[in-house]
């Protein structure tokens, strides 16, 4: 029942004040009319939720599955707090990537280094202390002058570390965080009032099937990219995911993304993102 | 370089066909190293340069007219300190398809990660830029034609100091031969910059057909790419194009303000047949990001209807470069 504390509105990570850029494509004109049906309104909300997640798969998955190969990875290692080792290390390597994959999409950015601050944050005290060693160890290095310090901890990295203390396995973690980026979606539809309530559920239920088999395949081809082999030390496993994230995440849907960037100059706005 | 493309075969081979040196000489950039194997030829000319201006110019040109499948091509780019070079291209970049029936046989005997690779057409570059630095890459759009598979990736590492304008863009394909649009089977671009190592801004696409298990799947890219027909980024980083940097984003700003106020995006939901190439409104849609401290620069992102309009734009914001590089960019004087 962990993954349900994980996936959870209760958990209090500030995603509801974040619309992926569904509230910024409706204000631009590049999703939904001003005359379109209710039929009509929530199929463009269908098509939106499935871009984004599957450019969330595509982008941010990635580093959600390194992250959480970190964490399981100092978990074999016991490896305690005060050791600044090699999966730490990693960990700051692959959440630099991260933020610069976000840095050409400035609203983006600042979502996925907010909520992923408040995960962090959430998931320290929701998983208690034994647990949440390493995400402490994450969080001190946040305060730690450049260039060890981070100052951003972005949202994929730290849900992947909290996977790993919540004992979810990579495909259960990339089902939990591709179901989130669907549910924020869909959730700020309802409240842009883009589509009702029952048909946004709807939606929601009809993109699942779809996006189970999705994450199957980003999970199975991070795997095929990073597998281990007999001889190789934590450190070939580190620089092998490393290496993979420097070159396989990219974004997908380029004209939402280009279109969210713009979401600070709108008149007036919901959210924050 | 070698920790650029590590783990990264195919790159490191790619970027390996070319290189250039640009250094000090007679106290002016001066091309020092020009060395390209087929089909990769680069040419350094001075007509239409401003000799007065401390800058290089060099065009990267196909001698076969495009990638073919498989085919390799790149460059390996060195701006040493206190140098400038603007690399340009002769005309766009064209990437043909895929020929399955030449590589089936190493995809099925080919095991791990990189068999449904083989035969991908790779670009690669690398570029160092030292201190007080300058690099331009000013290329011609990439068109990536029907069923074609292309990679490319390019990683600019810069000293703090270095500075760097980064322009990369990629069209539908022959969009007027029978409105071949969006057809290719997967295209995969990349920019990495980083300072000192660290990475700074990446900027990173990749488009597939729908064919691949997705959440798109029902629907064709063309389909989802409605009437755009390009895109295209621009990175603007490093002290030597502060104020470049500055302009850019506020003209950004500025147009992205307008179109969020009267819905700039909705021509993109059209039926792509209803924007004819001769379309007299050329629609086009920006949004600018400042890269996060201590990092001076911004990125602008677009997505347009035609060509055309996405040049037009380039050589106006980048006009005021003539001053540093010797000629203005995607101008007919002088630059692509």
């Amino acid at each position: 029942m962990e993954t349900f504390v994980l996936i959870d509105p209760l958990l209090p990570t500030g995603a509801f004040a974040h619309s992926l850029g569904l509230e910024p494509a409706r204000i631009a004109r590049a999703v939904g009319t001003l005359d379109e049906t209710s039929v009509e309104a929530s199929r463009a909300v269908e098509t939106y939720a499935r871009e984004c997640a599957q450019s969330a798969i595509d982008a941010q998955l990635p580093f959600a599955l390194a992250a959480r190969a970190f964490a399981v990875r100092a978990n074999e290692k016991h490896a305690r707090e005060e050791d600044d080792d090699e999966t730490t290390r990693a960990w700051r390597a692959a959440n630099a990537e991260c933020g610069a994959l976000c840095a050409s999409n400035a609203v983006n950015r600042r979502a996925s280094a907010s909520t992923g601050a408040a995960l962090l944050r959430a998931s320290i005290v929701a998983f208690g202390e034994e647990r949440s060693w390493y995400l402490r160890a994450i969080k001190r290095t946040l305060r730690r002058p450049p260039p060890l310090g981070l100052g951003e901890a972005h949202h994929a990295c730290v849900f992947g570390a909290v996977s790993a203390i919540a004992n979810l396995d990579a495909e259960a973690c990339a089902r939990a965080y591709v179901y989130c980026i669907m549910r924020d979606v869909c959730s700020a539809a309802t409240r842009l009032n883009a589509s009702g309530p029952l048909e946004t559920a709807a939606a929601l239920r009809r993109c699942v099937d779809d996006a189970e088999a999705a994450c199957a395949v980003a999970v199975a081809d991070f795997n095929a990219a990073t597998a281990r082999t007999a001889t190789s030390t934590v450190v070939d496993d580190g620089c092998t995911i490393i290496h993979h994230l420097r070159r396989a995440p990219a974004t997908s849907a380029l004209i939402y993304d280009v279109v969210q960037g713009a979401h600070d100059r709108a008149r007036a706005r919901l959210f924050n993102s | 370089m070698h920790r650029a493309f590590a783990g990264d075969p195919a790159a490191r081979r790619a970027c390996a066909i070319a290189a250039l040196d640009v250094t000090r000489a007679a106290g002016t950039s001066t091309v020092t190293r020009c060395y390209a194997e087929y089909p990769v030829k680069i040419l350094t000319p001075k007509r239409g340069i401003d000799s007065a201006c401390d800058c290089a110019w060099a065009y990267a040109v196909n001698m076969g007219g495009g990638l073919v499948s498989g085919d390799a091509s790149g460059a390996t780019i060195r701006v040493d300190d206190e140098c400038a070079l603007a690399m340009a291209t002769q005309g766009t970049q064209k990437v043909y398809k895929h020929d399955t029936r030449r590589w089936n046989d190493d995809v099925k005997t080919r095991e791990g990660d990189d068999a449904w690779k083989v035969g991908e057409t790779t670009s690669a570059l690398y570029a160092s830029v030292g201190q007080g630095g300058l690099l331009a890459l000013l290329p011609d759009p990439t068109q990536v034609f029907a069923d074609a598979v292309f990679r490319q990736t390019q990683t600019i590492d810069m000293h703090e100091n270095g500075s760097c304008v980064c322009v990369d863009w990629i069209t539908a394909g022959r969009i007027g031969y029978g409105n071949e649009r969006w057809a290719f089977e997967r295209a995969d671009v990349r920019t990495r910059v980083t300072v000192n190592g660290e990475p700074v801004v990446v900027e990173a696409t990749r488009l597939e057909a729908s064919s691949r298990v997705s959440l798109n799947s029902d629907v064709s890219l063309g389909m989802r790419m409605g009437a755009a027909n390009v895109f295209a980024s621009l990175i603007i980083i490093g002290p030597r194009v502060r104020e470049l940097a500055k302009s850019c984003g506020d003209w950004a700003r500025a147009l992205a303000t307008r179109h969020m106020a009267h819905g700039g995006a909705s021509w993109v939901r059209a039926s792509a047949d209803d924007l004819t190439q001769t379309d007299p409104q050329s629609k086009l849609f920006v949004s600018a990001s400042d890269l996060p401290l201590p990092h001076p620069g911004v990125v602008l992102r677009f997505f347009a209807a035609d060509t055309e309009s996405v040049q037009d734009v380039l050589r106006s914001l980048l006009a005021p470069l003539a001053s540093q590089l010797g000629a203005p960019p995607y101008d007919e004087r002088g630059g692509s």
